[in-house]
């Protein structure tokens, strides 16, 4: 039997448990620090000074111990007066952030009562949570089991300083004086392995739970929710805006984080080179492109606060699968912060939202964009979507193109002034840079590129690129040489052979065409991604945004013109042949990390009504799979068996089941002689030990541990007898089966 | 009352008590019990939130309000890891019970007035882990006594802790010593679960010892001396022969008898010229109406009996005309106390033996508060 000293030195004492304790808090101080590391809110300095101050506590448990009382009471006074000026000045968020960590700081270096290590755990919850919504980080994942098991250790730790300190112990702030180095030793010294394998059990059943527990609370949209943790964001990558200057889009190519992941199936119906578009522009003035006042403010824009909208917007062809008749189901990811604007191929049928929206619908250019800018994740699915890159546009079917005059919309009111023209939709189509300078390099370029043929638009825009291409190379960085004149810098480029990126390419080709008269928007958004071959979707990076143009056709479609050089695959979207998809894919470690990521979205962000009944409906055909197997199986048994029997029988058969009979009966008569069961069986053949001596062990353990001096006669005796079987010679055995038959019924 | 009465009721007094003193032989009946306790837990188990309990279930009702609001699954995410610590909790609370056994004993005699032990052994049955956390709430009937004694250390399988209880008994009589709960709030301090202890264990408290004045002058000494009477003792005057007992001084062992039978036998004698009294107590109700003087009379009877009985004075005792019981040996004082332990008055005197002799001492109440301790109408002890 272990000394009480044996056993105090297997234990933490009261010392080390208050030790411990407060190396839990700054663990758990130091995770709450993690979690809000990837949150995009601007937190100063707290995070920094907060990480040196806890872990300079931790190591040294008695420095705050010299703080003066006046020092702890001014903490609580900074900290009221950073979190008013946090909320005068900027949002609820982040003062919210910083005033939690500010009370995990103050918490985590004081030394703590009861009461105040529970307020400490809800903090750090606070903080965690706040983050993951936030975020809906791939990390948050990691953070919440991490904090649980430090949540749960800490609580242990406290629970167990409650019971030692009720039972009349107190150790005062001695504690602080255990040096840092021998705690961990003792902590070493301590480690039981058998009750680090039943934690690390026991944690495995709150994740089980926790997972059955996510997957089976029931889903419902409440009507009315309110508003929380609505972010507002102003800032927006600029390229993806309403008003675009020359070089904003490439500015967002030198980004290579990941801006959307797509989910389709089949991986096929993404066309070889997509073209995301987002934003379609129709004004031009001097080196940028904007959505023209009339378009914004005047007619068009509908906005629809639902979480789903149907739009057949005269939809050519809805792209099946073959054989299936399925409607080809796109999912988006996209991340927070990109864009207002919804990325999109062309038109579609449908396309739901997660959560209701705020949508605003430009029905002119066939864009979506949600009334705010999101910075978390949007995630939304399309159906039926028109991979062509072709758009009809009935309004203008009716364009002139003998006289370049677009017919005048019936909801846009009367044409106005020609002076004025050049400002209203749709003219802006046609609207190209005044000055007769600009004009005679257009025109010259125009006449170039024409050759005196009457071409169509699609002859035109082939050309135009062809010219372009011929003048101009790629290049991201541009470098016009200065005018004194101050003329548009899209056609002192052109004027020159200078190297241009996407946005000069696009903006010289509508220039072309419009003054060849064929009207011609400007599109920025996202070309082309690669295939995540881990997870099977689509990526787009911040790198693939691209600036193309749509021109109007003589049959009132917009098709697509990319005239940047090596844009081969998107030319003249629709009109190159069809090429097979070779889709590029990619499999570096950034991938494979990625593609966890897209498991957590997919798994658990959007985990919605819907994944519960598929979840339902896969555990019920499990289930139903089963019961059929095993039927299945126990039925064949049956039929075998009866077949077997009802074969002819012959006298091998009769002797061979005797035999099986009589080795069951021989074996079953050995055991009950020896008076063994089925496990002592498998400890027989493990140990390789006498099964008596084995059982006559086991009972003079049990009898061991049950009294520790038996006074009874009959007691004394029965041990020396089973010590005999354990120990002795087997001549100087009693009657095994009477000793064990007496033991089994000494059980008290 | 008996010596195999005693050992008897002592012996049932010793059983174990608890969920591991319940353990069926098929280990697999034991596991289907601890999953039907789980759902339905057996009569007077509790389970009660504490503060931290009530906190957690209120943070989980937020977030759960705000998981609904915002159908964000990062919510329910976590609200399904607040819920399954909660359940585990409880889990593991029944677990950190299961497998454990407890038993009151003590030290006999408890008197009124004196320090009383109590020990309760704490034993955890389980084989592979330890208890936590645990305390006993014990309490004494009689004098409304109560503590909790807590476990302070952890209980490794197989091991057994005692804890000491330490009361005084106020009272005189039959006490009943309760193990009334079992409680702990292991693992993480959410909830407070307790089960009944099981354990009822009567005890008897003998009256306090008491100073009382002896007034005795020069003529009574004589009748003082009580009666001459024959005892056991280790004199020279030979009377039987006797199985060995501890104790007895080997110089009194009759080796020839024991040779014969197989035993060791030692010479019993008488103790040489001792006198003695018998303590006769009346307790009518009409004489006894105040119950501080009963228990003064009480109190007075168990002193006086214990110092003649040091002094091989006591012969015998009466207890309202009941038989007369010879006082040679301790454990017929003892057997004097525990009925002391238990007097009550009577409404009729039994018509039993009623001893006239010389050293017969008898008790009366005297005003106003007062007992005294009379031999042949002399007053030789006042309390």
């Amino acid at each position: 039997m272990p000394s009480s000293q044996d056993r105090s030195s297997r234990q933490l004492n009261l010392e080390e448990l208050h030790q411990f304790k407060w190396v839990l808090g700054g663990v758990m101080a130091l995770l709450s620090l993690w979690t809000v590391a990837r949150l995009d809110v601007d937190l100063g300095v707290i995070p920094l000074v907060s990480l040196v101050i806890v872990i300079t506590a931790m190591v040294n448990s008695a420095l705050p111990g010299k703080l003066s009382p006046l020092a702890w009471k001014g903490g609580v006074f900074l900290i009221v007066a950073v979190f008013l000026f946090d909320l005068v000045t900027g949002e609820i968020i982040r003062a919210l952030v910083r005033l939690d960590l500010l009370l995990i700081l103050y918490r985590t270096i004081q030394y703590r009562r009861k009461r105040e290590d529970l307020q400490l755990i809800v903090l750090c919850l606070f903080v965690t949570v706040v983050a993951g919504v936030l975020t809906v980080s791939l990390f948050f994942a990691i953070q919440i089991l991490l904090y649980t098991v430090c949540a749960m250790c800490f609580l242990f730790v406290i629970n167990l300083i409650e019971t030692v300190e009720s039972g009349g112990k107190k150790v005062g702030r001695r504690w602080t004086r255990i040096p840092f180095r021998r705690f961990l030793r003792r902590l070493i010294e301590v480690f039981d392995l058998r009750l680090a394998g039943f934690a690390a059990m026991l944690f495995l059943i709150v994740v089980i739970i926790s997972t059955v527990l996510f997957l089976s609370i029931p889903r419902f949209q409440i009507q009315n929710p309110i508003a929380f943790l609505n972010i507002r964001q102003d800032r927006t990558l600029t390229g993806f805006s309403e008003n675009i200057n020359l070089g904003e889009v490439t500015e967002i190519t030198r980004d290579d984080r990941i801006a959307m992941r797509v989910d389709v199936s089949p991986a096929d119906a993404i066309p070889m080179i997509p073209y995301w578009r987002m934003v379609v522009l129709d004004e031009y003035t001097h080196g940028s492109f904007r959505i023209s006042n009339t378009i914004n403010t005047e007619v068009g824009m509908k906005s629809y606060p639902t979480r789903e909208i149907h739009e057949d917007w005269n939809l050519r062809e809805r792209f099946r699968i073959e054989g299936t008749g399925d409607t080809v189901r796109w999912v988006f990811y996209l991340e927070g912060g990109i864009s207002r604007f919804l990325p999109l191929i062309g038109n579609f049928d449908r396309l739901v939202f997660k959560e209701p929206q705020e949508l605003v619908v430009n029905e002119h250019f066939r864009i979506l964009s949600t009334a705010k800018q999101n910075p978390l994740l949007t995630s939304f699915q399309v159906e039926g979507m028109d991979t062509s890159g072709r758009m009809s546009d009935p309004e203008l079917a009716d364009y002139d193109f003998e006289s370049k005059r677009p017919p005048p919309l019936r909801n846009l009111g009367p044409p106005p002034p020609v002076g004025r023209r050049s400002m209203r939709y749709p003219y802006t189509l046609l609207t190209t840079p005044g000055g007769e300078k600009n004009d005679v390099i257009l025109t010259g370029a125009v006449r170039e590129i024409v050759r005196g043929d009457s071409l169509t638009a699609v002859e035109f825009s082939r050309r135009a690129v062809a010219w372009l291409g011929a003048h101009h190379h790629y290049s991201l960085t541009v470098r016009l040489p200065p005018d004194i004149h101050d003329r548009d810098p899209v056609i002192r480029w052109l004027e020159t052979d200078s190297p241009g990126h996407c946005e000069f390419f696009a903006a010289g080709f509508i220039l072309l065409s419009r003054k060849a008269g064929f009207p011609a928007r400007a599109v920025t958004g996202f070309k082309g991604g690669s295939w995540n071959a881990y997870e099977a979707y689509y990526m787009v990076r911040n790198s693939d945004a691209h600036a193309w143009c749509e021109v109007l056709g003589e049959d009132g479609v917009w098709f697509r013109v990319d005239p940047t050089p090596g844009a081969s695959g998107g030319m003249l979207g629709g009109l190159a042949a069809a090429a097979p998809v070779r889709l590029p894919v990619d499999t570096s470690l950034n991938a494979y990390v990625d593609s966890l990521r897209m498991l957590w979205y997919r798994q658990i962000v959007s985990f919605d009504e819907n994944s519960q009944d598929a979840v339902v409906k896969g555990v019920q055909n499990f289930g139903r799979d089963t019961m059929v197997g095993a039927w299945g199986m126990t039925e064949s048994v049956v039929r075998t068996t009866l077949n077997w029997i009802r074969s002819p029988w012959n006298w091998r058969r009769y002797l061979s089941i005797a035999l099986a009979v009589g080795l069951v009966f021989l074996f079953v008569l050995g055991f009950r002689r020896l008076d063994l069961g089925w496990t002592d069986f498998r400890q027989i053949l493990r140990r390789r030990i006498e099964p008596s001596r084995l059982r006559a062990g086991q009972h003079l353990k049990r009898l061991n541990r049950e009294s520790e001096s038996p006074t009874d006669g009959k007691h004394i005796q029965l041990i020396g007898d089973l010590q005999r079987i354990r120990y002795g010679l087997r001549a100087s055995w009693p009657n095994t089966r009477e000793v064990f038959h007496r033991a089994r019924r000494s059980r008290s | 009352m008996t010596v195999g009465t005693e050992t008897a009721e002592r012996t049932d007094d010793l059983r174990w008590s608890g969920p591991g003193a319940r353990r069926s032989r098929v280990r697999i009946l034991d596991f289907f019990r601890f999953l039907k306790h789980l759902f339905v837990p057996p009569k007077g188990h509790r389970v009660v939130p504490t503060r931290s309990g009530v906190v957690l279930i209120i943070v989980s009702l937020g977030v759960g309000a705000a998981a609904y609001n915002t159908a964000s699954n990062i919510l329910f995410i976590t609200l399904s890891l607040l819920l399954s610590c909660l359940i585990l909790s409880g889990i593991l609370s029944w677990f950190n019970f299961m497998g454990n056994r407890w038993r009151l004993t003590f030290e006999p005699p408890f008197r009124v007035g004196l320090d009383a032990t109590v020990i309760l052994e704490f034993c955890n049955q389980k084989r592979l882990l330890p208890t936590y956390g645990i305390w006993c709430e014990l309490s004494s009937m009689l004098s409304g006594a109560r503590e909790r004694l807590v476990l302070v250390d952890r209980l490794d399988p197989g091991q057994v802790s005692s804890l000491e209880w330490e009361f005084r008994p106020q009272l005189r009589g039959m006490d009943l010593l309760r193990v009334k709960s079992i409680g702990s709030q292991f693992p993480f301090g959410f909830l407070v679960k307790s089960i009944p202890g099981e354990v009822v264990r009567e005890v008897r408290i003998w009256p306090s010892r008491i100073d009382y004045v002896m007034s005795l002058d020069v003529p009574a000494a004589a009748f003082f001396q009580g009666e001459t009477v024959k005892r056991p003792g280790w004199g020279s005057e030979f009377v039987n022969l006797r199985k060995y007992q501890p104790g007895d001084p080997f110089r009194q062992v009759h080796w020839k008898a024991s040779a014969r039978m197989r035993h060791l036998m030692v010479r019993q004698t008488v103790a040489d010229n001792d006198t003695g009294f018998v303590l006769q107590l009346d307790t009518p109700e009409a004489r006894w109406n105040r119950s501080d003087q009963f228990e003064l009379l009480c109190s007075l009877a168990a002193s006086l009996a214990e110092d003649l009985f040091r002094e091989n004075k006591l012969v015998a005792t009466i207890i309202n005309g009941e038989e007369k019981l010879r006082a040679h040996r301790l454990i017929d004082l003892e057997r004097f106390l525990d009925q002391l332990a238990t007097l009550e008055p009577v409404a009729r005197l039994a018509s039993g033996t009623e001893d006239r002799s010389r050293n017969v001492i008898t008790f009366e109440p005297t005003s106003p508060h007062g007992v005294h301790a009379i031999v042949s109408g002399q007053i030789i002890a006042t309390a």
